[in-house]
Formats: C-alpha cells, structure tokens, sequence
C-alpha cells in the first residue's frame, strides 16, 4: 500500500539523499558525451592521458635545492653552470710556467688522489701500497713521550710501535696478578652495574660471578676473537672506548700509570651507552674486549696464533680490524682518474684560490707526505691549495670546495673531519655537474667511505656527520 | 683562560704559515680561527691564530694520520714566528671552550645568525 510521505517523513531525510536530488546533482548524473566534452575542453590543465612527463617531477622540485654560491655566481643543476664555465669565469689565460711553478719536465712522479695509476715517487713508495708505508722524518721527537703509537717519527712500522707499546705499558704497570685482580674487579663493577640495578646485593654477588665466569669462558673458547673478528667490530664504541684509552695513554706519559683507572672510568662511561643490550650482554662484551687486549693469559689457540705473543696478538688484531678496516678492494688503486687541466687550476685560482703545486723535497711536499695527503686546503679561509704534480681532477675540485664550505660556514661548524665526508657527498651528488667519470665516482665512493668511518674512530657519530647536516649553520 | 690539548711532534714550514703535526689523531675543542697558546718548554708562551688543515687523502693514505693545525706565522703582537720558535714538545693550549662557547653564542644573538638550512655540503 502506497503511503503519503509525512513531514515527518520528509524531516528525516538523510543529507546526501536531499543532496542528490538537487537539480546540479541530477543534470550530473544524467550528463551524456557531448556534456562531458563540454568540460573537458573547459580544462585549463587537460590531461594528454599519459603519466610520463610527471615521472622526473621530484628531480625537477630539487634543482633549486642544492647549489654551490660563489658570491657572484651560483651553481646548481637550475643554472647548468658547467666545469667549463666556471673556468671561463676566471677570464684568465693559462699560463703553464706562471700556475704550475715547476720544472714542466715530465716528472716520474705520478700522483693523484689516490696514486691509482701507480707511483714510482724517488723510493718513498714501496711496491707493496697496501702497507703503511715508512716516510722519512723531517724532525725527531727526541723530547717527547714515546708509547709506541707515534706516527711515522721513524720507520717503525705500526706493527712493531704497537709491540712497544704493549711492552711499554706491561712494563709499568704493576704485577700480572695484581693487573689480573684489577681488572677482575672491573668486570665485577661492570658487570655488577648492569645486572644489580634492580636486584638485591646477594644476588647482585651470585649473578656477578656467573658473568665473570661466562667472560672467562667466552675467552678461553674463541669467543673473544670472534668479537673481533665481526666486521663492525671497529665501529662498536666499546672498540672506540679502548682506543680512547691507548690515545689517551699516549698522550700523557703519566697516563701509562694510571691506565687501569682511565680504563675503569671509560668502561663505565661505555657500558651506560650500551642501550641496546641486556645489560648481562653489554658486561660480557665488556669483559670480553677487555680480556682481549689485556688478560696476560689470553688464549687464541682458536685462532691458530698460539705461537705468538700476547703483545704480537693485539697487534695484528689492531692492524687487521683497525688500521685496514675496510679493505680497499684492489682493482680500485688501478682505476684511471681524471687528471686536473691546467685550465681547471686556471680557474679554481680565478675564484681567489692560491694554488701551489709542490715539489718532491720540499717543505710543503714533506708536510703532504707527513699527513698522507695529495693535497691540502689551509689558511684562514681554506684558500691555499697544495697539490703534487699531476694531481687528478677529484683532489683539486674538492679542495676547491673546502674553501667554498669555509665561507659557507660549514667548516667552521663541523670541523675538518666531517667537512671531509661531506664535501665527498656533495661532489657524488653533483658528478655529472662537476663533470666526473664514472672511475673519479666509484673511487670517490670509496674515498668517502674511508673518510666516513676514520671520522667514526674519532668518536664522532653517524647522526653528527650524515644527518645533522643542516643543523648548528650559520645563516649566509 | 686556556688549557691543555696536546703537543707538538713536528713543524713544517709553509711559506704563507706554519703547521704543526700533533700528538694526537683529532681535537673536536679546536676551532677554525682561535687563538692559541705555544707552551714551549722554556716556559714561555706564544699566542697566535690558528687553523684547520683540510687534506685530501687517497686510498693508500695511512688509516689514522695525525691531526694537524695551521698557525699563523706571526703572533697576535706581530712578532714573526719560525720553525725554531716551536720546539718539539711544545704544547698547545687552546682557550676555555665554555668562554668561547659563550662567546660564539652571544656574537651568534647579536648577529642574529641561526640555526638554517646550507645550500652546500
């Protein structure tokens, strides 16, 4: 039975029903072809049906994002100034004999940022580029402390400095079993701080031994040197924390007296970072790393090195997990890089720079070989650049950057160390603008990398050096 | 006031300045352009201007080279200094950096610099 709608009825119609019968709302509905050709046309951003002049979207929103400032000018992906133009904007002739300073002789230097084309430098190099190599010393410390871990002040290799080392330190401490009963005593402190929290003090005492014990038997089983031997193990801050204390040590002769209270200290001080752990696990890693360096009964028959000394031991796990971490592959010292063109040089002098090219034998030679650098940006405003003969292209570009980050004030915010990994990133990201081959990227890769984790075994962070990066700058 | 941050090992002279080879591997409490202190071992002291060294190293370059500052080659009262003026052993003394902290702060108010966004680096 059909049935008069009521007000009623008609008051407690729902919205949207109300909405669609309005006349806009049935004309839409019932539009046809020619209605909706109407509107297409009326379009002022009509659609050509196709997705992909929207695909480099995202790239095109970045063109104005990164850009390098040279006061006059400005370089970025917008502007397309190329490697070519910023010469041209030095508007200077080249003038080999007036840049370069040097006997334009073909030298049997080859050098670059890398010496990946192979050296034969007046016999400072050995064939064997992979070691540390021996450099002859400019002065003798004579006056100063030596722990074994100076740098290149003789041609002892890392290898037998770090034996001296060792012997050194065991000599002046005190007896083996006193040593051994202290650092017992750490680990129960150590240990005690991460499992005694919230425990009562006996069981504090029961559990403690149960760790020291479990410690014990991680070293005497191998487990320690597999601690080391973890690729990441160098980044772990309880390594940094130990290495803290070799640096410490050897910066103060007293400090070699006072090792086991420095190392009592920084162990607590690590082992409160240790967030991520159990605390029963941070004490074990603790202990174990400890024993690792210190314990004079150390077993590594796991490892097939019982023959060697407690001291030989450290050492090579030093050298191997320390100083060669990671191991540049091989094919890389081989690539082929860019060579810088004198109108490069030309050009990074017509931005203010003072570029000097050094010869072998000279002050600013034996400082580059000093540092292990291929070149070096210095002076108040990072404007004096020192580079070998021959320099490649990625050297001279980055010192170049280095004065742009001194005016831009990242320099001054970040500190050299940083500065390093970020102007590497900045030239990667920028390649095609800098004008790099693809061999110049893939060692600059790898360059960026070493300079990335030398950066983390001075203690800085990954969020300081990667993520903070636009933090703490001064406004331009 | 100063304090103690690490000695001298080696001097090289590079004719614009001179750079000092140090004692340790790195230094987060220098600066870019602070005054410094040469402790020599007479007693004396030498205050002049310094700097970082910012290298570009190789794939061959030794894992932990040592840290490196660059001085000016005159001291803040002008008086020439030379490679012989910094014995080896000399300790560098950098200034409180809780003072300079203050200071880089209330220059930073004043200034109105911030924390902003880089176009570089």
């Amino acid at each position: 039975m059909a049935e008069k709608p009521s007000d009623e009825g008609d008051r407690n119609a729902k919205p949207e029903q109300a909405v669609l019968k309005t006349v806009d709302a049935q004309d839409a509905r019932n539009a046809g072809a020619a209605d909706l050709s109407l509107v297409e046309k009326a379009r002022t951003n009509t659609s050509d049906g196709s997705l992909r002049k929207y695909a480099g979207a995202d790239l095109a929103d970045q063109e104005d994002s990164v850009s390098i400032d040279f006061g006059s000018y400005s370089a970025s992906r917008k502007s397309g100034l190329t490697e070519k133009e910023i010469i041209a904007i030095g508007s200077k002739t080249y003038d080999a004999q007036a840049v370069l300073a040097y006997n334009p002789e073909p030298g049997n230097n080859i050098s670059d940022a890398t010496n990946a084309t192979g050296v034969q430098e007046n016999q400072q190099y050995e064939q064997d580029k992979s070691k540390i190599l021996a450099k002859p010393v400019e002065v003798q410390p004579s006056g100063v402390q030596v722990t074994g871990l100076d740098y290149n002040t003789d041609n002892v290799p890392p290898s037998s400095k770090l034996f001296d080392f060792a012997q050194s330190a065991t000599a002046r401490l005190i007896s083996e079993e006193g040593r051994q009963e202290y650092f017992q005593g750490q680990i129960d402190k150590v240990l005690g701080i991460g499992e005694g929290l919230n425990l009562a003090k006996e069981e504090v005492k029961t559990s403690t031994q149960q760790a020291v014990s479990k410690a014990w038997t991680a070293l005497q089983d191998g487990s320690v040197s597999s601690f080391m031997a973890q690729p990441n193990a160098v980044n772990d801050p309880l390594f940094r924390t130990i290495g803290q204390c070799l640096d410490t040590m050897k910066r103060d002769p007293n400090a070699v007296n006072n090792v086991l209270a420095i190392m009592g200290r920084e162990l607590d001080e690590a082992n409160r970072k240790y967030d991520k752990l159990a605390p029963h696990d941070r004490g074990v890693q603790t202990g174990k790393a400890m024993f690792f360096f210190f314990n004079p009964t150390g077993s590594t028959e796991s490892q097939g090195i019982r023959h060697m000394t407690r001291a030989e031991a450290i050492t090579q796990r030093v050298e191997q997990q320390a100083m060669h971490m990671p191991e540049v592959p091989p094919e890389l010292k081989h690539l082929e890089l860019q060579n810088a063109t004198p109108e490069l040089i030309t050009g990074v002098i017509g931005k203010g720079r003072r570029v000097e090219v050094v010869m072998p034998g000279s002050s600013n030679w034996r400082y580059l070989e000093r540092i292990g650098a291929e070149a070096n940006a210095g002076g108040p405003d990072n404007f004096h650049i020192l580079i070998k003969p021959n320099a490649s292209k990625i050297a001279v570009l980055e010192e170049f950057l280095h004065g742009t980050q001194k005016k831009l004030g990242i320099i001054d915010a970040t500190g050299p160390e940083i500065a390093e990994v970020r102007v590497k990133d900045f030239m990667l990201r920028h390649q095609k603008l800098l004008g790099l081959t693809e061999n110049d990227s893939v060692v600059l890769k790898s360059l960026k990398q070493l300079e990335l984790e030398r950066a983390q075994r001075r203690g800085f962070t990954l969020y300081e050096i990667e993520e903070k990066r636009w933090l703490s700058l001064p406004s331009k | 006031m100063a304090k103690f941050a690490f000695k001298v090992i080696e001097v090289f002279d590079l004719n614009e300045r001179l750079a000092l080879i140090t004692d340790v591997l790195s230094c987060r409490e220098h600066k870019h352009g602070s005054v410094i202190e040469l402790h020599r071992p007479d007693g004396s002291v030498i205050q002049t201007e310094s700097w970082y060294e910012v290298p570009v190293r190789g794939l061959n370059a030794p894992s932990d080279p040592p840290y490196s500052i660059g001085i000016s080659n005159v001291d803040i009262n002008g008086a020439r200094i030379t490679m012989e003026d910094i014995p080896i052993g000399t300790e560098v003394w950098l200034p409180d950096v809780s003072t300079e902290e203050i200071n880089t702060a209330q220059n930073m108010a004043s200034t109105g610099h911030g924390n902003t966004k880089s176009s570089s680096g």
